[in-house]
């Protein structure tokens, strides 16, 4: 009896097939395909071997490599061997060489810096100054020292999302004659099926990094992309990823939904309202890419609290939440009202 | 959330009764009263009398009376006048008659005391009205028609027939209500009355009654808390709208990796399916209208309210 094994081309992981749905089913990313959906994917797939080039490419990153792990936060850093590592970029702590790294850690493709440490200084220092109530020392020059650049790693995937759309809409007209009101209503079966495709949305694969931060700094502009080479990690820190694409898939997912339904939303116009009564958008398929993007890192901790700060390495968009610090700003806000509350008093006789 | 909220309703409410002490301590500065204009009662009660303008009393009546009331003003320590008027004087300019008359027969504003104007002059609705002037105002001036309107059960309703006799009983009952008034009187720290037509506050700290043209410490107090309030607001809404600017945003739009180029729809469709056309008869609604009247003012620094009988 044959025994056929299905993969997700989503995340790799064992397809199972669900009665109910009647569709191959994953059970770890929620994507489900047809059977036909799955064979026509599977006839495309290639059961590649690699190529020496590749092997030798792993070999020579496995070999020039330095690992440094931080024992306090667990932080696993990547440099050249050219370089030590002495701090860790996320919580200033020392590092400890912890060895070489394996060739399956070597990302296919990387952005290089494009903004320097004294133009990301810069970028920083404009968007603190505009607010008033960070702690003083937050602005001080020993905190930008902890500015790090840091290539961070990221899983980037292509989606096919396969769309099916239907909507009542509704375009209604309104107009008076008479004593009356009159309201016409016209109504519409909306419909759009086809595949929308949505190319190189990126996940970091760095559990210490908040997921959002880096979602704040994109885009990054893929055209730069180039083939890894160990030269660009020289004078950078580099993150060894921990979450690996099966795990980032959730987000992905979300996100190229998120981009389907804006694509289908603004294909649909000049209706008064819509209802939708079928609105399915399955992930036929993604490619994946894992790489390294640059970005400017700094952490700050205030009041047992971490904050994070990224700017874009290659566009210099910046992200992140500014640490308040409560005292001064209810001082000022005290001082203002108590200004307020003098002049009125002034104005009103209740004082002099 | 709950919690928070909670707690701010409660530090807002800690805020407010900090804001009343402040504002009541502040209010309370004796520097900020002012110039006292008051003219205190000098103990001469030969200018208390009852003023027969009617000419309905005889002489022993007239003098029975007279002494009645100066006995009173010596008790009270306030000139007290009666006038029982048979000038007509309209409703408007009653408060100006009467506060113009008892300064002329005290000879200077400020002084302690009342005038009672008694409207005899024929008017229909006739119109009584008290008159306080110094630290009658703090005592008798919250709300003077109350005194007039109980004077009113004792006096003949306007248009009726009356004599002298009819009129005496209530001048014996104005003075016993102006000595209850008296009796019951207890300071209250941010109590005053206003002239408002002259900027006059009058009001008692306790240890003084006070005529001046700076605020009473009760409206100091009023004003110091709307002023504190609103700079408390004012200070919250802008420490709300900063915390907010230190919250993180900038989330980038997915939409943005859309490839335009390799999407496509195979069924791209709006199909009209119906019509229907609805109708909704036009309510026609017509407004009312309302009208409000104004009070008049008077001069000279008196306080005082009547009643129409």
């Amino acid at each position: 009896m044959d025994a056929a094994e299905y993969k997700c081309p989503n995340c790799n992981a064992d397809l199972k097939f669900d009665p109910a749905l009647q569709k191959l089913s994953c059970e770890f990313c929620d994507s489900s395909f047809t059977v036909e959906e799955i064979k026509q994917i599977c006839a495309k797939a290639e059961n590649s071997i690699p190529d020496p080039q590749t092997v030798q490419e792993h070999e020579e990153f496995a070999e020039h490599t330095n690992l440094f792990h931080c024992a306090s936060c667990g932080a696993d850093i990547m440099c050249d061997d050219q370089q030590t590592a002495l701090f860790c970029y996320y919580c200033h702590n020392p590092v400890i060489l912890a060895g070489k790294l394996s060739g399956a850690y070597r990302p296919n493709k990387v952005i290089g810096f494009k903004l320097n440490r004294d133009n990301a200084m810069g970028k920083f220092k404009k968007w603190i100054g505009k607010r008033m109530f960070v702690p003083s020392d937050f602005k001080s020059s020993q905190q930008l020292e902890k500015m790090t650049g840091l290539y961070v790693p990221f899983w980037v995937a292509d989606c096919d999302v396969k769309v099916d759309y239907s909507a009542i809409g509704k375009k209604i007209r309104s107009w008076t004659s008479g004593s009356y009101r009159y309201t016409e209503t016209k109504e519409y079966r909306i419909v759009r099926k086809g595949n929308v495709l949505t190319k190189g949305i990126p996940a970091d694969g760095e559990s210490k990094i908040d997921d959002l931060l880096m979602e704040a700094i994109e885009p990054f502009d893929y055209k730069e992309l180039k083939d890894f080479s160990m030269s660009y990690l020289s004078g950078f820190f580099a993150d060894k990823y921990d979450v690996d694409k099966a795990e980032v898939f959730p987000r992905i997912r979300i996100r190229a939904t998120d981009a389907s339904k804006s694509t289908v939303k603004s294909s649909v116009s000049g209706y008064n309202t819509v209802v939708p009564s079928v609105e399915s958008y399955n992930i036929m398929n993604t490619d994946w890419q894992y790489m390294m993007l640059p970005v400017w890192f700094m952490t700050y901790k205030y009041k047992e609290k971490i904050y994070e700060f990224a700017i874009n390495g290659q566009t210099g968009k910046l992200a992140g939440t500014p640490p308040l610090d409560n005292r001064k700003l209810r001082l000022f806000c005290s001082g203002i009202g108590l200004a307020v509350s003098l002049a009125i008093a002034l104005i009103g006789r209740g004082l002099f | 959330m709950g919690k928070k909220i909670l707690r701010c309703i409660l530090d807002m409410v800690l805020l407010f009764i900090v804001i009343v002490v402040v504002s009541s301590a502040l209010a309370s500065i004796p520097s900020f009263r002012g110039k006292n204009l008051r003219v205190p009662f000098n103990g001469d009660t030969s200018k208390s009398c009852l003023v027969d303008d009617r000419e309905l009393f005889d002489s022993g009546t007239e003098k029975k009376l007279n002494s009645m009331i100066r006995s009173y003003s010596e008790k009270l320590g306030m000139n007290i006048v009666v006038f029982v008027s048979g000038t007509r004087v309209s409703d408007d300019d009653t408060p100006d008659f009467t506060a113009n008359t008892y300064d002329s027969m005290m000879g200077e504003e400020f002084t302690d005391g009342v005038l009672l104007y008694l409207d005899f002059s024929g008017k229909s609705p006739a119109y009584d009205y008290l008159s306080c002037s110094g630290k009658a105002c703090v005592i008798y001036g919250e709300k003077p028609s109350d005194i007039t309107d109980k004077l009113g059960s004792y006096l003949p309703a306007s248009g009726h027939s009356y004599t002298a006799d009819d009129i005496a009983p209530a001048i014996k009952e104005f003075c016993q209500i102006l000595d209850d008034y008296d009796s019951k009187y207890k300071t209250r720290k941010f109590f005053y009355t206003k002239d408002s037509e002259n900027g006059i506050y009058f009001f008692d700290t306790g240890k003084d009654f006070y005529a001046t043209k700076e605020p009473a410490p009760g409206m100091r107090r009023t004003v110091l808390i709307i002023s504190f309030t609103i700079g408390a607001i004012i200070g919250y809404i802008i420490y709300f709208v900063t915390r907010r600017k230190y919250r993180f945003k900038n989330k980038t739009n997915p939409s943005i990796y859309v490839s335009h180029e390799m999407s496509n729809f195979t069924e791209k469709s709006d199909t009209f399916i119906r019509t229907y056309v609805s109708k909704t008869k036009i309510e026609t609604s017509s407004g009312g209208g309302s009208r409000g009247g104004g009070g008049g003012g008077h001069s000279g620094g008196h306080v005082g309210g009547g009643s129409h009988r």
